[in-house]
């Protein structure tokens, strides 16, 4: 083996081991991120592993290291969205096939933790109808990112992050009042 | 200054500069327009905050980081079917779940095999160090604290030897697939040597079956200057191999059974396995090349030469630990000295630990998470 091919090996070697720091660094973070997105352990667990596996092999230019993180966050809140809008549609076409029903019902259930799970899913619902760009800074936002760390995520111009977030979120109330908080008042009724 | 919600909506989470910030609070103060919607923006980010932090309302529970990365290395790696590699795969697998503070099922029942194994394969130092052993048979065992800093080197170190720079090792036998027994004479018979079964286990615990796994038989030549180049690229300085050429190390890894038990809060698995065999040309001074591989494990060289000194080269297992990780003390059990291992972290879901032993050319483990010491070493001694 000639001494090139040994840096280059070398060169892989530390890769490798820096890749993986990367992974033990970051790794519960993302979990997080994702099992709060979607409140499945083992779908956070998934979209954990398909966030790494993208990141493995991706280099990142010189000095840029540090945006790791929000490049991790970036892509495991896309990956989320995604999840939630195909739960979304799968919901659409089951109510399509027994009717409104079964949404009826679970308002009944006077258990607060059935109550508190309804509210996590109507958040969920609330995402999943929003544009992706809106959902994904709403999650990546409360998910404690700055906004410098916004903008280059989502790739916007650093001094755009307020209007969008505030774009993002009257978009998110009005969405949550006319799909959730209208739909069970007239239940009310 | 334009009245800009936007820059209103930054305000609020103070994410403007500090300059911008106070120009904002001084239009503030004159435009009763620009208050408003400051309220109606502090308003809705609490109902947002409000209604996204129901996400967070759900039972969490931490992911095991470690386990996690060992699924990871199992998917990425499938395309390297290497024998060898998966071994080194396993040893860094138990590296990794000792470094991020958890033992687990999926670790554990390799861990014996990938330190005895590994610790031949981890630094091609190792390979050179063992060669002048002649046949190399665990009786004892040494552990060597090892700073934390030097980890990442030593796995530096192993990661180029994975990448096949020291040359392919050539397999004298393949390792063989687990088959599985459903008692210790069953498990005997298959693994050729007498296999024992706890007598005494934690209450409530419901015994998996035995495990038989054939090990791989590995001869691997360990050119100098290449080994030395490792060492250096890896970044350990300042170590120095003996004067050799070229060296053929052989190691053998004849069978190894594993058993597990499990309690609702318990995992504890049992290890045993014939000692592996190192087998090497006859050379130099081997307090020499155990001395070299104590520096390369991070330790000052007039310690090392004093240490190396000591010890029997010939049947003595060095386990690197690193301190901050793994804290180890001598314990009588089965009737001989045996080592006890265990994290010296804190875990959420309490101690892991290991004891282990040797007796009559049979290495034994007994492996267990949340269970203390002494349940440990009476399971050890239990063994019939």
């Amino acid at each position: 083996m000639t001494t090139d091919a040994l840096l280059r090996a070398a060169e892989r070697s530390r890769d490798k081991v820096e890749f993986e720091v990367l992974f033990l660094a970051h790794y519960e973070a993302v979990y997080r991120l994702l099992f709060r997105i979607l409140g499945s352990s083992q779908e956070a667990e998934d979209l954990a592993q398909e966030t790494f596996l993208r990141l493995y092999g991706q280099r990142f230019p010189q000095g840029r290291e540090h945006h790791v993180r929000s490049w991790l966050y970036r892509v495991a809140t896309n990956l989320a969205y995604n999840a939630l809008r195909g739960q979304r549609r799968r919901e659409r076409r089951q109510e399509a096939l027994y009717g409104a029903q079964a949404a009826g019902d679970e308002g009944t259930d006077p258990s607060e933790a059935l109550l508190r799970k309804d509210e996590q899913e109507s958040v969920r619902h609330v995402l999943a109808s929003l544009p992706s760009r809106q959902a994904e800074l709403l999650l990546l936002r409360y998910a404690g990112l700055s906004y410098s760390e916004l903008a280059e995520a989502l790739s916007l111009a650093p001094g755009s992050v307020g209007t969008l977030l505030a774009r993002a979120e009257a978009a998110f109330e009005a969405a949550y009042r006319t799909t959730i908080l209208v739909p069970a008042e007239r239940r009310k009724r | 200054m334009k009245c800009d919600s936007g820059r209103l909506r930054a305000y609020l989470d103070e994410a403007l500069g500090p300059q911008e910030q106070a120009a904002v609070a001084t239009h503030l103060a004159s435009c009763p327009r620009c208050r408003e919607t400051l309220v109606q923006l502090r308003q809705r980010r609490m109902e947002v905050e409000r209604r996204l932090l129901a996400l967070e309302e759900q039972a969490y529970q931490a992911p095991d980081v470690a386990l996690a990365l060992a699924r990871f290395r199992a998917r990425v790696q499938l395309s390297q079917p290497s024998l060898w590699t998966s071994l080194e795969r396993r040893l860094e697998m138990a590296k990794r779940t000792l470094q991020a503070g958890r033992w687990r099922p999926v670790a554990v029942g390799v861990m014996t095999l990938a330190l005895l194994v590994g610790l031949f394969s981890l630094a091609p130092v190792r390979q050179a160090a063992a060669q002048f052993l002649g046949i190399f048979r665990v009786r004892k065992f040494a552990v060597i604290p090892v700073d934390p800093a030097r980890v990442n080197q030593l796995e530096g170190l192993a990661n180029l030897l994975e990448s096949g720079m020291l040359g392919q090792p050539t397999f004298l036998r393949q390792p063989g697939a687990p088959q599985a027994a459903a008692d210790a004479a069953a498990a005997s018979k298959l693994a050729g040597f007498t296999v024992r079964a706890p007598s005494d286990v934690p209450q409530g615990a419901t015994a998996g079956p035995f495990t038989v796994e054939v090990g791989p038989a590995v001869r691997l030549e360990v050119d100098r200057d290449m080994a030395q180049a490792a060492l250096e690229a890896a970044g350990v300085q300042g170590v120095t191999l003996p004067p050799f050429k070229k060296a053929t190390a052989e190691v053998d890894v004849p069978v190894v059974v594993q058993q597990e038990y499990r309690t609702p809060i318990t995992f504890l698995s049992v290890v045993q396995a014939p000692s592996p065999t190192v087998t090497l040309p006859p050379g130099l001074d081997p307090a020499q090349l155990g001395e070299v591989l104590l520096q390369v494990l991070g330790m000052p060289a007039s310690d090392a030469h004093r240490l190396a000194q000591t010890i029997d080269w010939t049947c003595t297992l060095i386990v690197p630990a690193p301190t901050n990780v793994v804290r180890f003390r001598e314990v009588e059990v089965d009737g001989v000295t045996g080592l006890f291992l265990e994290e010296s972290r804190a875990s959420s879901r309490g101690p892991a630990g290991m004891v282990t032993w040797q007796k009559n050319g049979i290495l034994y483990a007994v492996i267990g998470e949340n269970i203390a010491l002494d349940a440990l070493t009476r399971m050890a001694d239990s063994l019939r």
